[in-house]
């Protein structure tokens, strides 16, 4: 948190980056839209800047059964992971949501890691995109990977990539889909280089759209 | 996973390497360059989609499968080549990304894997894997096909138990002696009159329902069957929610199941409607059909038993022998259904004079006998006495006819080895109650 608080964020830079997280989102809908033939509605109630010991207690608290999750590792200017998750039994019913027709009951829990592969694909790599493309960041981003029903914790103890002590910020973006009012988590998970490199490209996109 | 070297040497080396890995390998691999020309097609690729190597270089994806590729799959191979991202096409979701085709049958069920590779400094490649998922799929589909075939067998099974006749049961009992219901069929609802949900998960719920002079029995069938996994069956009585008892048959059966598990299965007939006829049959067997009372066979059956039972346990016992005055005038001037009637009478007023323990039959013709337990000659005396004054008043339904009866009574005496001693004794005691002018009560 400390470290956090001395990065001293402004509003400003908050906003942008809910900005960009609202068009990658919305970049993902229209995805989702056309991947099950229907309109998908996805929001972005908040964004939250958090420390990792925050996020992990607040997540494993709300969800003690643990979380299904997707998660892609990134690296470039800017490293770590990102990942989608999902209260267990909530992942069950997006799938449901997301593909109505698509899949008769029987096929679900088969459908399921498919299905939230590509789904988490899908939103994860709308949000890097449009971080990218808006920041100029220059990163490749590793396939999806699927996990149902983990504990938070692995996920966020990151790998060897992610040093422990260095790892301090998640943007916590908490979405739904509009009707079946199905909440996930976005998560980035990135080290404090990668933050102060994020902080740095923010003030410049800001900078830049402001005429500053 | 970036390769970034910087020596032209050194990449063309392994840019060479990478081809001819990528070419031998296990699934279709295609990388195309920054303005999406195909730079590698390796030889899976060329069996998948009949096109190749040669072909197939130098070309554009809309060149070689024509426009209105999927968008996703082109958005994806933007993404690789433009921003870096890594895309998963799966295909339960893609049918088909590229018109691809197996050899050996024709089918082709794949998932496509896009990711971002540098095969040359500062030059963004997209890698594009078409991974043959079809016989992943086909098991897949054959699981579901079983399972679907064992939901199957479950339905029908249901479908033949729940219209049996009969309730079919099975409870699972664990080692610490709890049970749990593992199966109800629903004839469960006509046998006990209730609602299948409420005794569905309760697996002692027919237990609940036995009267209680037959649980006993229950139980010790219950331990005998689970601890040595025998089969028996036993006939109890239930009490149903309408408050109506009906006989059950229960077939019961202990055994292990495969996982070593003590299992009980149950078969339950409602055999009330045997039972009835069963009883009807009996009463049919020891009833006298005119009065009512019993017939002389079961008369003399429950007499012997209380005859033996009075000398086992040296109690008295008396007989009384009862024979109705000049019945023979009452048939022949009043005719066999006045006759008839008088007997009938003479049974009921009887009847209800005597103890409920008493045996009263009908010995045969007008002559009627009353088994006393427990009654010296002298208890006997006051009972015959009794009936005799309720004979003489006793209304025969016509004004103009009544009727009076003779009675011997005779005791058990300890030198008799035969009820029959004591009978003859009190047949003697009527014969003289008869010559002493009837209507009276003698004793032997």
């Amino acid at each position: 948190m400390k470290d956090l608080e001395t990065l001293d964020w402004s509003e400003d830079q908050i906003d942008a980056l809910t900005e960009i997280m609202n068009l990658g989102i919305g970049v993902a809908a229209n995805s989702l839209s056309e991947m099950v033939g229907e309109e998908v509605i996805l929001n972005i109630p908040k964004i939250r800047l958090v420390s990792r010991s925050e996020i992990t207690n607040d997540l494993a608290e709300q969800n003690p059964e643990g979380m299904s999750y997707v998660f892609q590792d990134f690296n470039g200017s800017v490293f770590g992971r990102s990942a989608l998750l999902f209260p267990i039994q909530k992942s069950f019913n997006l799938v449901k949501a997301l593909l109505k027709d698509m899949a008769v009951d029987d096929e679900m829990t088969e459908m399921e890691q498919e299905a939230l592969s590509e789904v988490g694909n899908v939103i994860l790599n709308a949000c890097i995109a449009t971080m990218v493309d808006t920041l100029g960041l220059e990163i490749e981003v590793e396939i999806p990977q699927y996990v149902r029903g983990g504990p938070v914790g692995v996920l966020l103890a990151g790998d060897s990539k992610l040093d422990d002590s260095q790892t301090n910020l998640f943007c916590a973006v908490e979405f739904k889909t509009h009707e079946s009012g199905i909440e996930g988590y976005v998560l980035f998970l990135l080290e404090l280089p990668s933050v102060k490199n994020l902080k740095k490209s923010l003030e410049e996109y800001l900078n830049g759209i402001l005429g500053v | 996973m970036a390769v970034t070297v910087q020596d032209k040497k050194v990449v063309d080396h392994l840019s060479g390497i990478l081809s001819i890995v990528i070419d031998k390998a296990e699934f279709g691999s295609i990388v195309l360059d920054k303005e999406g020309v195909v730079v590698i097609w390796n030889q899976k690729m060329a069996l998948f989609s009949a096109i190749e190597t040669d072909e197939a270089l130098g070309k554009t994806l809309e060149e070689l499968f024509g426009s209105g590729l999927l968008s996703r799959f082109q958005n994806s191979i933007n993404q690789a080549l433009n921003l870096g991202m890594s895309s998963v096409l799966s295909h339960k979701f893609h049918g088909a990304v590229l018109p691809l085709m197996n050899k050996d049958d024709g089918s082709l069920l794949y998932t496509t894997y896009i990711k971002p590779i540098s095969i040359e400094p500062n030059n963004r490649n997209c890698l594009i894997e078409i991974h043959d998922m079809t016989n992943v799929e086909a098991r897949e589909n054959r699981l579901r096909k079983i399972t679907l075939e064992q939901q199957d067998n479950e339905t029908r099974l249901r479908l033949l138990t729940d219209n049996l006749p009969a309730v079919i049961h099975q409870v699972r009992v664990s080692e610490d002696g709890t049970t749990e219901a593992s199966y109800l069929s629903r004839g469960v609802e006509q046998l006990l009159s209730t609602d299948y949900d409420t005794v569905s998960d309760d697996p002692n719920f027919l237990r609940k329902k036995i009267v209680s002079d037959d649980v006993d029995l229950f139980d010790d069938v219950m331990t005998d069957i689970i601890e040595n996994s025998v089969e028996r069956d036993i006939i109890v009585r239930v009490t149903t929610s309408e408050r109506v008892k009906k006989w059950v048959h229960m077939f019961l059966r202990g055994r292990e199941n495969r996982s070593g598990q003590k299992v009980v299965d149950g078969l339950y007939l409602d055999v009330t409607s045997v039972k009835v006829v069963e009883e009807e049959l009996r009463r049919l067997a020891t009833t006298d059909s005119l009065t009512g009372i019993s017939n002389r066979r079961h008369l003399m059956d429950s007499s012997e038993r209380e005859f033996s039972m009075a000398r086992r346990y040296a109690t008295p016992l008396s007989i009384l022998l009862m024979d109705i005055d000049h019945f023979k005038s009452v048939n022949d001037g009043y005719g066999h259904d006045a006759g008839d009637a008088v007997l009938e009478m003479f049974a009921k007023k009887i009847k209800s004079t005597i103890r409920q323990t008493d045996i009263f039959g009908r010995y045969g013709g007008e002559e009627f006998v009353v088994t006393l337990p427990h009654s010296t000659c002298a208890n006997a005396m006051i009972i015959a006495e009794k009936i005799r004054k309720v004979v003489e008043t006793m209304a025969c339904g016509r004004d103009d006819l009544s009727v009076t009866v003779s009675i011997g009574v005779a005791e058990m005496a300890s030198n008799d080895k035969t009820l029959d001693e004591v009978l003859k004794r009190a047949d003697t005691a009527v014969y003289e109650a008869k010559n002493a002018g009837r209507n009276r009560v003698i004793s032997n």
